[in-house]
């Protein structure tokens, strides 16, 4: 009889009115818009996350030249893969997000 | 604004300075902010939810009810039942805690009463047995 009212109590409506409303707080904490600051600082990451491999082939390149004495020998392809590099982590980044 | 809950047997909630409520009616969820014209609306089985002042939010599970809306500065909500908490995750046993409490409550007072009733008879027995009369 104990497990029988136990039963009734859990298919109470106050009760799963009360999980009901849990339930959908969660959600909209797991599932809300962002804010417009939020999406803002999302567009930045992005710019940097193509920015800073770039930026870290110039240096790398640079440094690699003035060491050998050549020219542009390091520099313009360390250049471009930093910056295939930023372009392909973005991509995954924006496909995460 | 002021917030008042009330059951038949209690007020279970009464608050100054609520910032924004929260309830549910048949048409939906919705909210009500300081300013609010005088509305009046029954609410389903739900959770009324508010946020004070100093940004705490509580929480009130409630059985059916009306609510009310006067001044813009009133609020008030007469239900059959209501239970009260400051976590929302947590409601569902607090509410399941209270029903356990009412039946352990109900179980003693008809104990008791099933004792008083008890003891009247054997009272009433005692005074009227025949042999008492002779002394």
């Amino acid at each position: 009889m104990g497990g029988q009212s136990e039963n009734h109590d859990e298919n109470d409506p106050l009760v799963r009115a009360a999980r009901r409303g849990a339930e959908r707080d969660k959600r909209g904490a797991a599932e809300s818009e962002p804010s417009v600051i939020r999406r803002l600082a999302q567009i930045g990451v992005l710019g940097w996350v193509i920015v800073t491999p770039t930026l870290l082939g110039v240096f790398i390149g640079r440094w690699l030249d003035r060491v050998t004495h050549s020219q542009l020998f390091w520099t313009a392809p360390l250049l471009l893969i930093g910056f295939a590099l930023g372009v392909w982590s973005a991509w995954k980044w924006v496909e995460k997000a | 604004m002021r917030l008042r809950i009330v059951t038949p047997l209690s007020v279970v909630v009464d608050e100054t300075h609520v910032a924004a409520l929260r309830a549910e009616d048949a048409s939906g969820s919705f909210g009500i902010l300081p300013g609010h014209a005088d509305f009046l609306t029954s609410l389903s089985f739900s959770v009324v939810s508010w946020r004070r002042a100093d940004s705490v939010r509580r929480y009130c599970a409630v059985r059916r009810g009306v609510l009310s809306v006067t001044g813009g500065a009133d609020i008030a909500v007469a239900t059959r039942e209501a239970v009260a908490s400051d976590d929302l995750e947590a409601l569902d046993q607090t509410v399941l805690a209270r029903f356990r409490e009412q039946a352990d409550s109900e179980r003693v007072e008809r104990v008791s009463a099933t004792r008083l009733q008890l003891l009247a008879i054997r009272q009433i027995m005692r005074l009227l047995r025949p042999e008492r009369r002779g002394v």
